[in-house]
């Protein structure tokens, strides 16, 4: 009995209407196992997952949960499981109190019982003191733990959670994972659906998922050995022109940047990048992470990148582009916006980073002109933005978080729309939307309504549509959330691209380690800039010779908040 | 700044020919909606049912009884021997009226005296309650003229009663016009309500305020559609109240001219919902129930003039009110701009301000 | 069926309800708004409608006749100008109802005992109006001359409702009417924010049952529909002094059993839907509009075709309605409206079979 599977899922499948949105997964789960999902944003992660609590009928292939079907005994699987979905499952108009106490209730927690795990399980989430709050007016990282405690009120021998950390900033991101330790060490297993591929390296085993079909299954171990010799590491003091001869390289999957003289590259063959010799201190072939085995793994069969032809830069302007002083952004008594100084040359391409409730977006939404400064005053191209907006907006192109596009239009719609909303005149309307699908790499449009498109495509659509009028300036908020890496790379070179060209680019990103993509890195908290500059600059800084982003991230926060504490 | 409008405006109808839900509205209150209420709710009180106590049993009184149900008002229900008889039909709703004709009827009027006649009507049953006294009156009053005039009063009062505009007195063509008219009201609240809301919600609305556009072209431009499909629509709606056999009697080009100006004042009400509401849902929650008093406070059902005096005088800023009054004026009786010339003043002036008002709130939401 | 977990749910119904301002504003405001809406402003009396008189005789008897209509409460003197066209264009632009003409040498003829005519129109725009008025208008014209009176006098009885107040008859239909009007909209409208907001796929994936869930959401909207009901029947009652002939309490009894399949009606829809939007949309057109037009409500249902009085009849609103107007103004007792009841209480218990067949556990 104690090697029966917790979870045994075989040749599971769903289809929607026509569509196959799971195809074909199998696996199995043990007692006390952590099974990772792992995939990009539609990939059916939450699909496969409610068919494993039971709540969604599997169209085809067979499924066991606890020893239950989940087709036949659907009720059982039901009862016995935990089940946490997507975004925010409490009900937000009830206390943390009430909401523990509605999930006890029905899940058949025992009174006598209640009282400790409670005690022990807010506690551990550190919410004791917010009972009487609505969940509501918690932040993200607290309703999702609290979320999690609801889920382990009734001590289930299985729980099944579906992105645990998505909108969780790094901090409570932590304090989320060691409760799940802690679950584990009690002996429950868990299976989780993540698109951050990091997590997936905190698992027993993983599962890789792409587009409803499974990828690649394993230990981390395992996954990684598959992408030996496939993923190398080049030391160089001249990494643009490097990463110019890896774009050329039609063997070359993808490559990112790291701390300022490394980067690493994604081969489709297991063989070194054929690249000159002169200004590389060194190519070593490193154990691949699980980011590169997903990329290595979807890079098969995907058509190489071309290179993205650039084009004459525009006229370029001296002196900065972006260039604010002092700007400060008060809502009533609570400053979101806290004398931030800095500029931007043109063609340069600064990240800002901070966590959630830094102030980037606003930021942003002020150098937009969607907010006037309460002090202090920010120009783009020479144009003031609180008293000249019309002039900057015809300037700048911006791209939301949520890569607002019109879902009911087409591409060719949304692409002619913005242009005209920009003031591109009739005659050039069809040239420019060339221009900018070819600028954004969107290789054929398609004539569906954007709302069926998948993520990657609708990212590239919304670049599009932000550059069809040639802006000076781009603002890109968050653009790579929930995208797979590979698509997430691809975009990083167009972004290149039209740096190139002489755009100014500001982007926010969750993904540190995209930072390393910028010129220059904006660092954010509480509303100030705490540091600028470019990522071996900032590491000096901390004094630190080699290190990642996140570790610069957090070194400087570290720093600040001692400030803080010391003033 | 056209190239933007001229963006914008494409937009917006592309979006509206392609929600289904819209389109469904659309179709369904100029077409079905209106011939299923005109033909169901047609209101013709006719063939009441009578209940008769014969006490008397002779020539006359029968022939009061023929009077009584030959027509079409009334048909007779049963005989019936005495009124306790009658009180349990008449509770249980069997019954709409009863007629008693006492004993020595015929003899009395014979003689030249007086005859009562005992009637009693259902009253629970306000449509009809009404009518079948009414009725019962004017019958018997007639009746009575013809057969009992003496030699000297042979002839009396000739009443010649013409009913103007809807001869036949039934409910259809009033109704097929004030679901004409609600139908425009719904659809001027509902589509620019929907279409601007559908940006807050979508997102795309702070994508919108990072281009050029302007605040009045994004206005014109969500306005645009309603006016143009609800105006548009007038021309098979005409069609369909033709083969409803609604009278056109006035002029088609006074009808389009004020149903842009009611449109106008609806349009305004739906930006004022979209100002305070942030999903469609919402939207049309509150664009249905709050239309709702207007809906039915604008003589569409009642009168007016039966609505105490300080509702009366509250329907004064109906524009749905005004429009009814000018709709079947135009229609059904021929009226034009001569006749109707107040009430459209009181439209313009009345959607002239509630735009305005839309217009501020629209602009400062923005 | 455990009584711990429906409590639960119907208790955490309860609290977000009360912290949802939307929603008592539609449970509690609306019904009063619609109450007050209706019961003031419609009125199918027909009484004081303007008439403009042209005496071209200007006789003592042409005066009489004038006053016959004036006294007799259908009508009110609107104008007595002398031109006849002043008075069409009156009917024309809709200030006057009813137009009466009395031509030069009325007197004279009637004393030589000469057919006398005398015209009245009427405007048809509003046929109920047209037709009573037209009906009046003709009798009294036949009544005149009244030296001798009538020979035939009709002693006209109006029973239930003897001032044939239309508001004493609006008001019994408005309990019918509102109650299925916003019961199962927020019923089918709480049910699908929840599967909207996701919120549903934490009760899904539970040990709660399909039965503690629809008798968890059953047990608040029906409490909220009856305290619905109770004010609704007090607001009429008390604050409108629409008299009660019959007994209260089988109003409320029959009104509960009503209610029950209000909500049941919500359910039903929600099990139909997946988002709030279509649950509005669906049960405004499967509730509203048929309680509000095909009910018997201000329609009478005996004047539609055939079709539409089937349509009709496959709605609950109609019953109640006739068993509340029978209660309420006729002083009917179980005896005479038991066969409402007993369609109502079938009606019930199938809406409620389908919604709980219908309802799954499930996503998809």
């Amino acid at each position: 009995m104690l090697s029966d599977p917790i979870v045994e899922a075989e040749g599971l499948g769903r289809r929607y209407g026509g569509r196959a949105v799971v195809q074909d997964v199998s696996f199995r789960v043990g007692r006390g196992e952590v099974f990772g999902v792992v995939g990009p944003d539609g990939a059916g992660k939450t699909t496969l997952l409610q068919m494993l609590a039971a709540i969604l009928t599997p169209s085809e292939g067979h499924c066991r949960v606890l020893g239950e079907d989940v087709r036949r005994r659907a009720g059982l699987v039901q009862a016995r499981v935990g089940y946490m979905s997507q975004g925010f499952s409490l009900y937000d108009r009830l206390t943390v109190a009430e909401n523990i106490s509605f999930a006890a209730d029905i899940r058949d927690v025992p009174k006598a019982a209640l009282a400790e795990r409670r005690t022990q399980l807010l506690a551990m989430a550190g919410l004791e003191r917010f009972q009487d709050r609505r969940e509501g007016a918690l932040s993200g990282g607290m309703r999702k733990k609290l979320a999690l405690c609801a889920n382990l009120i009734h001590e289930p021998p299985l729980l099944i959670l579906d992105e645990p950390s998505l909108g969780v900033d790094p901090l409570s991101r932590r304090e989320l994972w060691k409760i799940l330790e802690a679950a584990r060490a009690a002996g429950r297993s868990i299976v989780f659906a993540t698109s951050y591929m990091d997590e997936a390296d905190a698992s027993d085993r993983v599962l890789l998922l792409r587009d409803g079909r499974p990828l690649a299954m394993g230990t981390p171990a395992e996954l990684r050995a598959s992408a030996r010799g496939r993923v190398y590491r080049i030391e160089t003091a001249e990494p643009a022109a490097i990463e110019r001869e890896l774009a050329s390289d039609p063997e070359v999957i993808s490559f990112q940047r790291r701390s300022g003289n490394e980067i690493r590259a994604q081969l489709r063959t297991a063989r070194p990048p054929a690249i000159s010799g002169k200004a590389i201190a060194s190519i070593a072939a490193v154990e691949p992470s699980m980011e590169d085995v997903f990329t290595v793994g979807s890079a098969d069969g995907a058509p190489p990148m071309s290179a993205p032809q650039i084009a004459s830069p525009m006229q370029q302007m001296e002196g900065p582009v972006v260039l604010t002083e002092g700007v400060t952004r008060r809502f009533g008594a609570f400053t979101a916006v806290d004398k931030v100084s800095l500029s931007i040359r043109a063609g340069e391409v600064l990240g800002l980073l901070g966590p959630n409730g830094a102030g980037k977006t606003t930021l942003i939404r002020i150098l937009c002109g969607l907010l006037t400064p309460t002090e202090g005053r920010a120009e783009i191209a020479g144009f003031d933005v609180a008293h000249q907006s019309e002039a900057v907006r015809t300037r700048i192109g911006y791209m939301s978080q949520k890569f607002s596009l019109y879902p009911d239009l087409t591409a060719h719609e949304n692409l002619g729309f913005f242009g005209r909303a920009y003031g591109v005149a009739r005659s050039e309307l069809e040239s420019r939307i060339g221009w900018a699908v070819a600028r954004a790499g969107l290789e054929q449009i398609d004539e569906r309504p954007v709302g069926g498109l998948s993520g990657a495509v609708r990212q590239r659509l919304a670049l599009a549509c932000a550059i069809v009028h040639r802006p000076q300036v781009l603002f890109l908020d968050e653009p790579t959330s929930g995208v797979d890496p590979l698509s997430r790379f691809r975009f990083w070179r167009l972004i290149a691209a039209l740096a190139s060209e002489g755009v100014s680019i500001v982007v926010t990103t969750h993904h540190l380690e995209e930072a390393t993509f910028c010129d220059r890195l904006g660092l954010m908290m509480d509303g100030r800039l705490i540091a600028i500059g470019a990522l071996g600059a900032l590491m000096a800084d901390l004094g630190l010779s080699t290190a990642s982003v996140e570790d610069v991230f957090l070194g400087f926060i570290a720093r600040e908040r001692l400030r803080d504490k010391s003033t | 700044m056209w190239g933007r409008i001229a963006g914008l405006t494409v937009k917006e109808f592309t979006q509206v020919l392609r929600d289904p839900i819209i389109l469904f509205l659309v179709v369904y209150l100029y077409s079905a909606e209106l011939v299923i209420c005109t033909l169901a709710l047609g209101f013709d009180v006719q063939n009441l049912k009578l209940g008769v106590i014969d006490h008397d049993r002779t020539e006359v009184s029968r022939t009061v009884i023929q009077e009584l149900t030959g027509g079409d008002n009334f048909v007779l229900a049963a005989q019936f021997a005495d009124m306790r008889q009658v009180e349990d039909h008449l509770q249980r709703g069997a019954l709409d009226a009863v007629v008693e004709i006492p004993p020595g009827f015929a003899r009395r009027i014979a003689a030249g005296r007086r005859a009562d006649l005992g009637v009693v009507v259902d009253g629970s049953n306000g449509n009809v309650a009404a009518r079948a006294r009414a009725y019962v009156i004017e019958i018997l009053a007639r009746f009575a003229q013809e057969r009992t005039g003496a030699p000297r009063h042979v002839h009396g009062v000739r009443p010649a009663l013409r009913v103007w505009y809807n001869p036949d007195l039934t409910n259809t063509r009033f109704m097929a016009l004030t679901m004409l008219a609600e139908a425009g009201l719904m659809l001027g609240v509902v589509l620019p309500a929907a279409a601007i809301v559908r940006e807050k919600q979508g997102g795309t609305i702070e994508q919108l305020r990072v281009t050029p556009i302007r605040a009045h072209e994004l206005f014109l431009a969500k306005i645009m559609p309603t006016i143009v499909i609800c105006t548009g629509a007038v021309f098979p709606v005409l069609l369909i109240l033709t083969l409803l056999g609604v009278p056109m009697r006035g002029s088609i080009g006074t009808l389009l001219v004020l149903t842009v100006v009611f449109l106008m004042s609806a349009v305004s009400i739906g930006v004022f919902v979209a100002t305070i509401t942030n999903t469609l849902q919402q939207a049309m929650l509150v664009s249905f129930f709050g239309l709702f008093p207007l809906l039915f406070l604008s003589g569409t059902i009642a009168p007016i003039e039966t609505m105490p005096g300080w509702l009366q005088a509250a329907t004064q800023a109906s524009p749905l009110r005004h429009y009814v009054d000018i709709v079947s004026g135009l229609f059904l009786k021929g009226a034009g701009i001569g006749e109707l010339w107040l009430h459209a003043v009181v439209l313009i002036a009345i959607s002239a301000a509630m735009f305005a008002g839309g217009w501020f709130l629209f602009k400062r939401q923005w | 069926m455990k009584l711990r977990r429906m409590l639960a749910f119907s208790r955490k119904e309860v609290l977000e309800i009360s912290r949802d301002p939307f929603t008592v504003a539609v449970a509690i405001f609306m019904p009063l708004v619609m109450l007050f809406l209706f019961a003031y402003a419609i009125s199918l009396d027909v009484e004081n409608a303007p008439l403009v008189v042209v005496d071209q005789d200007k006789s003592a008897a042409s005066r009489d006749l004038q006053a016959r209509f004036l006294n007799s409460g259908y009508f009110m003197l609107k104008a007595a100008p002398d031109d006849a066209r002043v008075a069409e264009h009156a009917l024309m632009r809709g200030e006057t109802r009813a137009a009466l003409f009395i031509p030069n040498g009325f007197a004279r003829r009637l004393s030589r005992g000469e057919p006398t005519p005398v015209q009245l129109i009427v405007d048809g725009t509003y046929a109920t109006t047209a037709s009573i008025l037209s009906a009046y208008g003709r009798a009294i014209l036949y009544a005149f001359p009244g030296e001798l009176r009538l020979p035939i006098q009709p002693e006209v009885r109006v029973w239930y409702n003897p001032q044939l107040r239309s508001r004493d008859f609006i008001v019994p239909g408005l309990f019918a009417v509102i109650l299925m009007a916003f019961p199962p909209l927020l019923t089918a409208l709480a049910v699908a924010r929840e599967k909207e907001l996701g919120t549903i796929a934490q009760i899904y994936a539970s040990p709660m049952t399909k039965g503690e869930f629809i008798a968890g959401k059953l047990l608040p909207y029906a409490v909220i529909a009856f305290l619905e009901l109770l004010i609704v029947v007090g607001g009429g009652l008390l604050w409108f002094s629409v008299p009660i002939r019959g007994s209260l309490l089988l109003l409320i009894v029959v009104g509960l059993l009503y209610v029950v399949c209000t909500v049941s009606i919500g359910l039903l829809v929600s099990t139909l839907v997946r988002t709030q939007l279509a649950a509005m949309l669906v049960a405004l057109i499967v509730t509203l509009m048929p309680a509000f037009l095909f009910s018997g409500f201000v329609y009478p249902i005996f004047t539609m075709p055939v079709a539409f009085q089937s349509y009709a009849s496959a709605f609950p609103t109609r019953y109640f309605l006739e068993a509340s107007r029978g209660i309420v103004l006729r002083g009917a007792g179980l005896k005479e409206i038991w066969a409402y009841i007993a369609i109502i209480a079938a009606y019930t218990v199938v809406v409620f079979a389908l919604a709980a067949w219908r309802f799954r556990k499930r996503i998809a």
